[in-house]
């Protein structure tokens, strides 16, 4: 159970191992996906294969309608393939679902306004039978670690947008998942809130050595998180590139100027433009 | 209390929803009214006609509730295609009209089917107030205005019992169905002319009032005997429905990505429950619960009155009401007494409300 340590706390499973090698925490094979709507078909996506290493940042880009989302929610079980194979840590996904293997942010913090800050990173948690004290201790370190201490006992209403979605994702963290998955989680925020908070994620992500994977529709964005940039195209969607970030590590203010991590975002931009001239995805 | 929380929020409240809201408190009276007259006159029909005790009982409850019920359905998919408050204007013309017919039935015949015209048009009388009311109101005032329209059923009652027992003593039970009948084709032709209650709707149709009380309420204390049993069924009778609506959509309020969230956290359906749902409920049902407080003295007076018991309300209302010429302020310090309760119900479950939702959700603006 060698390849097991990244994240510390993970629970046993009676999954198989997958090897010596540092395993692919997600292995994707020829998915396909289609949504029926009385005889109206649509192919959302096409002849996926995909393998994301254990530690790694993997964007999904694309334009809108390429299935990215979809691709994303597949991998959760949160939809089923139509055809094809998904793995997650050598369970299919549905197993992994139940064996509690993702943290889910969405675009929506999706935080509940019954509950303060401190009891919503909490509930991952209550739902683990998790004793109160255990809980409260996680729920703080997370907070603490999205620098939101101090704000425990508020309520969601009384956060700006930008602090809702930390506690998403403290929440998302809180029960270290195996797998972080991100549905455009900081697409309803303003430039500057999401710069900051790509900033945090990343300090997260290295600190946690979580995986993630991460939908945008941002090309600047997927380059600065990412350690491979998986670009989609329209309709039916299908992969038509895996784009290498081999941008240093740590990331920071100074990244966003390094001329690679403009050749990169040119290298995407084209790649999108290549594959779909009736939409080219705008850098902004 | 009504009047100050129209001022504070007059931008979302719609122009002459109080009006519509008095008006349609009125139609509702007429409502209890009509359904409720023939139980004053039972006795008088049934020497006249020679009537046996499951006739009159087919008459007070099988011919109206069977009516009610059947009728509520195409009524109610009506609401959703017609103008309401023309809808709700016909239906009150309708069943104050069938009131009047029994009025002048000559034959058992007569009389059952002027009561299932009467049970058939008043199944559209409350989905379709509660329909424009939605529309009229914000929700944060929605309970206020269908507590306040729930005040018919009182309204009615003391019409029942200040005019129609006195023009039943005086000049039998023909002329108290008749003088029923009026106040609502008065109202009827007012509707009609009224511009504020025309507008167009999404109704989410509550389908709590398909219960007619009054007719239900002999049958259960037969069933039950006579005791607090009875009383407490029928008063759950009357506010089942609104909280068991409230209830069902409270349930299905949650944002579907909530729910999407609990399953990726492998909730168990138990944990979706009492961690997601019940809580997202829970504003629902203090609405509804304001509704069934008030709902709730009104079902336990109701249910007091055919089971006989004389110490309650319900008895203490009726026995004042025939001593009404010697003693008046008798009857009036037991209605006072009812609302007082009703209103002491109702401050309650806000207090719990109140409490509940402290700090949770954003204070609503003054």
């Amino acid at each position: 159970m060698a390849a097991r340590a990244l994240p510390a706390r993970r629970r046993v499973s009676n999954a198989p191992d997958r090897g010596d090698a540092p395993s692919a925490v997600v292995s994707i094979s020829a998915v396909h996906k289609v949504f029926s709507d009385g005889d109206q078909r649509t192919v959302a996506l096409e002849g996926i294969d995909l393998d994301i290493a254990r530690g790694a940042f993997v964007s999904l880009i694309g334009p809108s309608g390429c299935g990215k989302s979809t691709l994303l929610r597949l991998i959760g079980d949160l939809t089923q393939a139509t055809t094809g194979t998904i793995t997650v840590n050598g369970k299919t996904a549905h197993l992994a679902r139940l064996a509690r293997d993702y943290g889910i942010v969405f675009q929506a913090p999706v935080l509940f306004d019954w509950r303060t800050v401190e009891r919503n990173v909490e509930l991952p948690l209550e739902l683990e039978r998790l004793p109160q004290a255990e809980r409260e201790r996680r729920a703080r370190e997370m907070l603490t670690l999205m620098e939101l201490s101090g704000f425990e006992r508020h309520y969601p209403w009384q956060l700006s947008g930008g602090m809702q979605q930390r506690v998403a994702i403290a929440r998302a963290l809180s029960f270290e998942p195996a797998l972080l998955l991100m549905d455009e989680p900081f697409g309803a925020l303003d430039e500057m809130s999401r710069e900051r908070l790509n900033l945090e994620l990343l300090r997260i992500w290295q600190k946690t050595g979580t995986t993630v994977v991460f939908v945008t529709h941002s090309i600047p964005e997927a380059v600065f998180l990412s350690t491979k940039v998986v670009v989609m195209s329209r309709r039916p969607g299908r992969i038509v590139d895996i784009i290498d970030v081999d941008l240093a590590q740590p990331r920071n203010d100074l990244t966003r100027e390094d001329p690679r991590y403009f050749e990169l975002i040119t290298r995407v931009r084209e790649t999108l433009r290549r594959r779909d001239t009736t939409q080219a995805a705008d850098a902004r | 209390m009504v009047g100050r929380e129209a001022s504070g929020s007059r931008d979302r409240v719609a122009r002459g929803a109080w009006y519509a809201l008095v008006i349609m408190l009125l139609v509702y009276s007429c409502h209890f009214l009509d359904r409720a007259v023939l139980s004053l006159v039972a006795e008088p029909v049934r020497k006249e006609f020679g009537l046996s005790d499951s006739q009159l009982g087919m008459l007070n409850g099988f011919a109206f509730g069977v009516m009610f019920a059947i009728s509520g359905i195409p009524i109610g998919l009506l609401v959703d295609r017609v103008n309401r408050s023309r809808l709700l204007a016909c239906m009150v013309f309708l069943w104050s009209s069938a009131t009047a017919v029994c009025g002048l039935a000559h034959s058992f015949i007569a009389l059952l089917a002027g009561r299932m015209a009467v049970g058939a048009a008043e199944a559209g009388g409350a989905p379709t107030s509660l329909s424009l009311m939605s529309d009229y109101f914000p929700p944060r005032l929605r309970s206020t205005a269908v507590g306040f329209y729930y005040l018919g059923n009182a309204v009615g009652g003391l019409m029942i019992f200040l005019v129609g027992s006195r023009v039943a003593a005086h000049y039998g039970w023909r002329p108290a169905l008749l003088v029923a009948a009026v106040p609502g084709i008065v109202l009827a032709v007012v509707f009609v002319h009224s511009a504020f209650l025309e507008r167009a709707l999404v109704p989410y149709v509550v389908a709590s009032q398909t219960v007619p009380i009054i007719a239900i309420a002999p049958m259960v204390v037969i069933w039950l005997q006579a005791g607090w049993l009875s009383v407490a069924v029928i008063s759950a009778y009357l506010t089942f429905f609104p909280v068991t609506i409230a209830g069902i959509r409270g349930l299905r309020s949650p944002d579907p990505r909530a729910l999407e969230l609990m399953s990726s956290y492998a909730a168990s359906r138990r944990d979706v429950l009492f961690k997601v749902r019940l809580p997202a409920a829970a504003p629902y049902l203090f609405t509804a619960l304001k509704v069934a407080a008030t709902a709730s003295v009104v079902g336990a007076i109701i249910g007091e009155l055919p089971s006989g018991i004389r110490d309650g309300l319900g008895g203490a209302i009726l026995n004042f009401n025939q001593y009404y010429i010697s003693g008046p302020p008798k009857l009036w310090a037991a209605i006072l007494v009812a609302s007082i309760v009703g209103i002491g119900f109702f401050l309650a479950v806000s207090a719990a409300e109140a409490a509940w939702l402290r700090g949770r959700s954003r204070p609503v603006d003054a």
